[in-house]
């Protein structure tokens, strides 16, 4: 076995885990061995393993006093980009994350894509467990789904607008009982000439009951007509098809 | 053959690791004294009498890198 060589090195200058790290590194040429010292000195001893060059390990303390030096700048860069380093990890853990597993009440922002695929923070599509996409249709109770009146598309929005504006069936026929009900409180009007009744309500004697109900109706008519102008034209002719339906019932009885 | 090792060096830890490593081929003893761990080797063969320390202290630098 070739002659040891001993480096000694201040842990005042050095960290320890730097110490380590470049003694790890010589280990497949030398036995290496570290001793404590007074003064806060460490020594390392390398001594050659018998299939070393003993030319070339002369030069081996400085080698590893490079070593040390390359291993501590390394340490001092991963000390400094620690904090960067984590975020990076932890965000790109959480793209990778399921919605389901995404706690309530964390944001997320990103709206549905077309395809129905939901995205994750950043925009990036999330992916179940078995690397496929997370659709739309699965997450129906997700609150990422649910938020469609918060979406502020502009298409959302129209949606929205035609969903407030168009009234609904019972709306129509709410609004036509209370026209109904406004005419048959208007009063009587009265047809002294019978010009509003038709001919065969007027020859008929058995009729007069729907002689006399229809002047009254299409009288009515006429005031509405009247009252509320041309905006309310098609709404009146409504009216009045209805009461012609109704006096046709009423008719046939 | 007897090697020293600092307890504030090393850890008892990567001491156990090193023993387990190399059982079979030396009676091996620890001891601490102070602040310094006595590893004793005996019984061990002819062919690895030079080898055996120096190779039980890299696995016990290998051991303490891996965080034991």
């Amino acid at each position: 076995m070739g002659k040891s060589v001993n480096v000694d090195i201040k842990t005042t200058i050095y960290p320890l885990e730097a110490i380590y790290a470049a003694a790890y590194q010589f280990i497949d040429r030398a036995y290496v061995r570290l001793e404590e010292k007074p003064k806060q000195v460490i020594r390392v001893c390398l001594d050659p393993k018998e299939d070393a060059d003993p030319k070339a390990f002369k030069k081996i303390d400085g080698e590893f006093l490079n070593e040390l030096v390359h291993q501590f700048v390394r340490t001092k860069v991963a000390e400094s980009n620690k904090k960067i380093r984590e975020y990076v990890v932890t965000r790109a853990l959480l793209s990778a994350q399921s919605v389901q597993e995404i706690p309530a009440g964390f944001p997320v922002p990103g709206a549905p894509s077309p395809e129905g695929m939901l995205p994750g923070p950043d925009g990036i599509p999330n992916l179940g467990s078995d690397g496929q996409p997370v659709s739309g249709v699965q997450q129906g109770e997700s609150p990422m789904v649910d938020q469609r009146e918060d979406d502020p598309s502009p298409g959302a929005n129209l949606d929205r607008v035609n969903r407030k504006a168009a009234p609904s069936d019972d709306a129509l026929a709410d609004e036509i009982q209370k026209l109904l009900s406004e005419i048959d409180s208007g009063g009587d009007a009265e047809d002294p000439l019978g010009i509003t009744a038709p001919w065969e309500e007027q020859a008929a004697e058995k009729g007069k009951d729907a002689k006399a109900k229809g002047k009254t109706k299409r009288g009515k008519v006429k005031k509405v007509k009247a009252a509320k102008g041309g905006g309310k034209d098609a709404l009146a002719d409504e009216i009045k098809a209805l009461l012609e339906s109704e006096a046709g019932g009423g008719k046939s009885k | 053959m007897t090697l020293k090792f600092s307890s504030n060096l090393y850890s008892r830890a990567a001491i156990d690791y090193a023993i387990a490593r190399y059982k079979d081929f030396a009676r091996i003893k620890v001891s601490k004294t102070g602040k310094a761990f006595q590893v004793a080797f005996s019984g061990m063969d002819a062919e690895f009498a030079d080898a055996l320390p120096g190779e039980f202290s890299n696995c016990v630098l290998l051991a303490m890198r891996e965080g034991a």
